[in-house]
């Protein structure tokens, strides 16, 4: 089986880095980028099977960039992070069509296993 | 905060800058909470990479010094933004004083720094020319110089340059955000210019803003100066 392919979204590069070098560790084929509106174009030119998108980032919101990704992209997983506990970001992200919404700071275990249930079931 | 004002004009300037002062502290708490989280993954980096030692695949000691480095860059960050926000919190240790145009400056470049990246622009700061103080309110001072470089930001829209300048004549100061004229001008916008023109006047000050059209916009505060070069009376 191919490993799976992983848009990682955040504005804070180092965080970015790190989760990017973390599930390379796990098998999974990471790209990491740390603007939006650079992921929607980025997802114009190749496939990802899921995409990790932080909620608050600059210029555009993470919400948003879930709304285009899967306009481009229907079958894609995306599951939002959030530095925030509030339940009105877990129903906004899944009215976005989230798969998932994980609070911040994750676990990297919890967030592959959210990964691969959402390709395998979502 | 002037002495004419009534007891109910100072309530209403208390409580917004009790409110400023909460939207600040929030907003420091993301800062350090995304430290935190790069820490928590750096921190976890380092536990993956001795897992997969003890399952025959060595060690690299660059790669683990080059993680501690930025372990490090990232304590250093976090004390930098607890410093900046143990300043603010001092900022009504007293409520009313004589305070430097430096340390007015130093403040508000902290606070605006996460506005600043978040509207993926940059800002550019021209220091005083000398040495000179207000006398006032000072957590409303840094209100009033940190709303006029966010009405700048929603005014030009994101992603551009923003310069701030302290100007030094005639017994007052003026500071000014220069960025693009209005990209995106709405009622948010105007909102913003009405509450900053309102802080100003209370704080004894005004506010100028400048070309309504045009490709620029300049948006100044002025208030008159306690003190300059340190000694010189001017009030």
């Amino acid at each position: 089986m191919d490993p799976l392919r992983v848009l990682v979204v955040d504005d804070e590069p180092e965080f970015v880095s790190a989760i990017v070098e973390r599930l390379e560790i796990r098998g999974f084929t990471t790209t990491g980028l740390t603007d939006g509106n650079e992921a929607v174009e980025k997802a114009r030119q190749a496939h990802y099977d899921v995409a990790i998108i932080d909620l608050k980032m600059p210029g555009i919101s993470g919400l948003d960039v879930i709304r285009q990704l899967q306009q481009q992209q229907p079958g894609l997983k995306c599951i939002l992070l959030t530095g925030h506990g509030a339940a009105e970001n877990e129903i906004k992200g899944r009215e976005c069509g989230a798969y998932a919404c994980l609070m911040k700071p994750i676990d990297i275990n919890i967030l592959a296993e959210t990964m691969q249930d959402a390709v395998e079931n979502g | 905060m002037s002495p004419t004002k009534t007891s109910s004009d100072h309530q209403l300037i208390l409580e917004r800058a009790l409110k400023f002062l909460g939207r600040q502290v929030a907003r420091q708490t993301h800062e350090i909470t995304n430290v935190i989280n790069i820490i928590n993954e750096l921190a976890g980096l380092i536990g993956d990479m001795t897992a997969a030692s003890r399952q025959a695949k060595p060690l690299d000691p660059e790669r683990i010094e080059g993680i501690v480095e930025r372990l490090q860059r990232q304590i250093k960050r976090e004390e930098l933004i607890l410093r900046g926000v143990n300043r603010l919190a001092h900022s009504v240790d007293v409520l009313s004083g004589i305070f430097g145009i430096e340390e007015l400056n130093e403040r508000v470049v902290f606070l605006a720094e996460r506005p600043i990246r978040l509207g993926q622009a940059s800002l550019e700061v021209e220091p005083p020319e000398r040495s000179a103080s207000l006398e006032g309110f000072v957590l409303g001072h840094q209100q009033a110089v940190l709303g006029a470089i966010e009405l700048a930001l929603a005014s030009g829209g994101a992603g551009h340059d923003l310069r701030l300048r302290y100007g030094l004549h005639a017994g007052e100061v003026e500071i000014s955000v220069e960025g693009p004229a209005c990209a995106t001008c709405n009622a948010e916008v105007d909102a913003l210019q009405q509450a900053l023109s309102a802080l100003a006047t209370e704080l004894g000050g005004r506010l100028t803003t400048s070309p309504e059209t045009g490709s620029t916009l300049r948006v100044a505060l002025v208030f008159g100066l306690a003190r300059a070069n340190d000694s010189e009376e001017v009030k």
